[in-house]
């Protein structure tokens, strides 16, 4: 008598089920986020898979974690991220078509994101992405031995992807994280005004709640 | 290849080029500035710190148009916005402090004072304060500058005062001041090309104390930058036109040795024109200036103009040692300059150093920019940034940068701008004496805090290893102005020794740095040279 439930059709079955599903997660997943930002030159490729996706909302929140204002995601970075990658941010051109900002970064973006899994998987056996909270920290502790330097207002360009030191490459990821969280919600991030409010950056003109705490100026 | 002709060609919108050629046109000299950036959207847009310093959304990116960074002979960036000038109708104008100093009598006579200096190339200017002095004060009121004669106890000379009153004093403004004055100091607001009140003469409008001022566009039309203050009367006049998006590549000369026009690119076409004149004026920076002459060279030699082969040498920048505190105060923002001291403009007796140096407080930075400066990730690294944020305040001190004949700008060999051309490569090294003056001013900044009571104090403790480190987007140099052909590049009224009708009006021509910040001194300069213009003008001898 055969056991009732689980064969090998039930599990083939099964399998392709749960492929499925994990492939219409993974399509809403990128729609959400893609749904976001209107369709620019990247040509509707989401640029990094899901997985890779993952692993870099794994990664934002490592960098900015809930505290008293939202996580980074939770602020809406990775829709930042995605306006970044869809080539839809104010950047000015000069001269004979500059490459793309997400042909740009997508590669210091990968090789960041091999970097964590290579730590991760040999101090934890796993990718970063299924990580605990303090284990996560901890890869990050041994990636960034040396100094950030400041990415965001870039004096320095981005060094050439075979010579970015894993500083280099957690400085322009932190960078973006930063950036989107703190920008104007227009931009992505930065949602509802809450990381504003979490640093009382309350007095900025395009901020619309109460301003009656600043001075007269701003009012 | 498009042509036209016009009576003097200026290369760069910025403050040099910007106020030269108001001049020229209010004294109908029919003048062209190229400007290889866009005039400033007309829409008043609040402002957007993202849009603004993060992505830059008027330069392009370092590597779009590179100029490599050499510290002695190690590279530390192969591509860089180092002398990166805004690529904006109105230049730095449109985004820089707007603080606007008069150099002192014994900046310009500097080796006079202090003699030579082992490993400098220290020399006096070919005119004195006493010269430009006029200039300075013509400077002032035609911009429009706001501040309060008498209390800077280096003040120089005065022949009248044109100055608007100064800006309403503030929070951080008030700490300071008092901290300085327990020190036995003697604080001033700074002279900022500001509005404090609305200008018929300008046309600029009074300062709302918004603060967004160091980085941005004024949103209120209050700081003095030329496209406001300058182009309006100057288009006025039908003398004056700007093309915006035109890159001059090279500048053309004849067989006499003159210059005879200026080869531009329109940057969003690539299409090549030229334009012809009667004289030319260079307002590009003292990088892309220096750049611009080499790319014009003749055959084998270095540059145009370049007998002296001094096009180039001598670059300086402000060493900017700059130190934060968090107060139990808190400050909203004002990203402007406010309180300046100069009781230590000199060195003193015991000082093992000859550099003048201006301690002021700092610009405060808006969010993005403030939570990039710290180190780190994590629940503390966010929570620092929400407990301080609006309790951080800064001081620095602009510390002259002695010229150095090696700190130089040369042609990169490797890096090329968007059309090829070669990027300008820099290569620059503190002397002995900028580093101890700067450490030596970080010792102040420190002391001016712990008066104020601060309670997070963060100095350090040396300066950067190189100028990508603490950038200031001062340049100085690199065709120095005197009046031997044999030791400088151009001569007392800013004009091309070698070649007569080409003439000088940016930063370029700065025999030594001072600890000041620059603008209004190339803006009384190039008032100058404009009269040594419309006098040749007039004369027909352009």
């Amino acid at each position: 008598m055969k056991k009732p439930g689980f064969n090998r059709r039930t599990f083939l079955i099964g399998g392709m089920a749960t492929s499925v599903v994990v492939i219409g997660l993974e399509w809403n997943w990128l729609k959400s986020l893609f749904d976001s930002v209107k369709p620019g030159p990247w040509n509707g490729l989401p640029v990094l898979s899901r997985s890779e996706w993952h692993t870099i909302s794994c990664f934002a929140d490592t960098v900015i974690p809930k505290t008293a204002g939202p996580s980074a995601t939770e602020s809406g970075v990775l829709q930042y991220l995605a306006k970044l990658f869809s080539d839809q941010l104010p950047v000015r051109r000069f001269g004979k078509a500059p490459v793309p900002l997400y042909a740009r970064y997508s590669t210091y973006y990968r090789k960041l994101i091999a970097r964590l899994d290579e730590i991760s998987k040999r101090e934890f056996g796993k990718a970063f992405y299924s990580l605990q909270a303090e284990e996560r920290d901890r890869v990050l502790q041994e990636l960034t031995t040396a100094t950030h330097g400041q990415v965001g207002y870039r004096i320095v360009g981005i060094p050439p992807i075979t010579e970015a030191s894993d500083s280099d490459l957690f400085s322009l990821v932190r960078g973006h994280i930063v950036q989107g969280y703190f920008a104007e919600p227009k931009y992505g991030g930065n949602r509802d005004y809450r990381a504003w409010e979490s640093i009382r950056h309350i007095c900025h003109f395009n901020y619309p709640k109460d301003k009656s705490s600043c001075p007269p100026h701003v009012m | 290849m498009g042509k036209q002709s016009t009576d003097v060609v200026v290369v760069g919108s910025g403050a040099g080029g910007g106020t030269v050629a108001f001049r020229l046109a209010k004294a109908g000299v029919k003048v062209v500035v190229l400007e290889k950036g866009r005039p400033r959207p007309q829409e008043n847009t609040p402002e957007d710190e993202l849009a603004e310093l993060q992505l830059e959304r008027h330069r392009p990116f370092a590597e779009d148009d590179p100029t490599t960074v050499y510290s002695g002979n190690h590279q530390v960036a192969s591509a860089s916005r180092v002398g990166q000038a805004f690529y904006l109708a109105g230049g730095g104008t449109v985004r820089y402090t707007a603080t606007s100093w008069r150099l002192r009598p014994d900046d310009f006579r500097k080796r006079t004072k202090y003699g030579a200096v082992k490993g400098a190339n220290i020399i006096d200017w070919p005119i004195s304060y006493d010269e430009l002095e006029p200039y300075y004060t013509e400077a002032e009121l035609e911009i429009g500058v706001s501040g309060m004669p008498g209390v800077d106890p280096t003040e120089p000379r005065r022949s009248k005062n044109v100055l608007l009153p100064p800006l309403k004093e503030d929070g951080y403004q008030r700490i300071l001041s008092k901290a300085a004055q327990k020190l036995g100091w003697h604080p001033f607001p700074i002279p900022v090309a500001i509005h404090s009140q609305p200008s018929t003469r300008t046309g600029a409008a009074q300062c709302m104390q918004c603060g967004w001022c160091s980085g941005f566009p004024c949103l209120f039309r209050a700081k003095s930058s030329v496209d406001l203050v300058l182009f309006p009367r100057a288009a006025a006049t039908g003398n004056f036109t700007l093309l915006s998006n035109a890159y001059a590549t090279q500048l053309v000369t004849n067989a006499k040795g003159r210059v005879t026009g200026v080869e531009y690119l329109d940057v969003d076409t690539g299409e090549k024109n030229l334009i012809e004149a009667k004289a030319v004026v260079l307002a590009a920076s003292a990088i892309q200036t220096s750049r611009l002459l080499m790319l014009s060279a003749k055959s084998s030699a270095s540059a145009l103009a370049n007998s002296s082969g001094l096009v180039g040498r001598n670059m300086m920048f402000h060493i900017e040692a700059k130190g934060s505190a968090v107060f139990d105060e808190d400050f909203h923002p004002a990203f402007y300059k406010k309180v300046g001291i100069h009781d230590f403009y000199y060195p003193g007796a015991k000082d093992e150093f000859t550099n003048h140096r201006s301690i002021q407080s700092g610009s405060k930075a808006p969010p993005i920019s403030f939570a990039l400066s710290k180190n780190g990730f994590g629940a503390n690294f966010i929570q620092d940034i929400q407990n301080s944020f609006l309790k951080t305040q800064e001081i620095q001190c602009m510390v002259e940068d002695l010229p150095q004949l090696e700190n130089r700008v040369v042609l990169s060999t490797t890096a090329k701008d968007p059309w090829g051309l070669p990027a300008p490569e820099v290569h620059h090294k503190y002397h002995e004496h900028d580093r101890k003056a700067a450490i030596e001013s970080l010792g102040k900044i420190r002391m001016l805090f712990e008066a104020a009571g601060a309670k997070k104090i963060e100095v350090p403790e040396d300066i950067h290893t190189d100028i990508t480190g603490r950038y200031t987007w001062h340049l100085m140099g690199t065709a120095r102005m005197g009046n031997d052909p044999a030791t400088s590049v151009v001569n007392r009224d800013c004009q091309a020794h070698d070649v007569p009708n080409l003439f000088i009006a940016d930063g370029s021509v700065f025999c030594t740095s001072a600890g000041l910040n620059p603008t209004l001194t190339i803006q009384a300069l190039a008032l100058r040279t404009a009269d040594r213009l419309i006098k040749l003008s007039k004369e027909a001898r352009l």
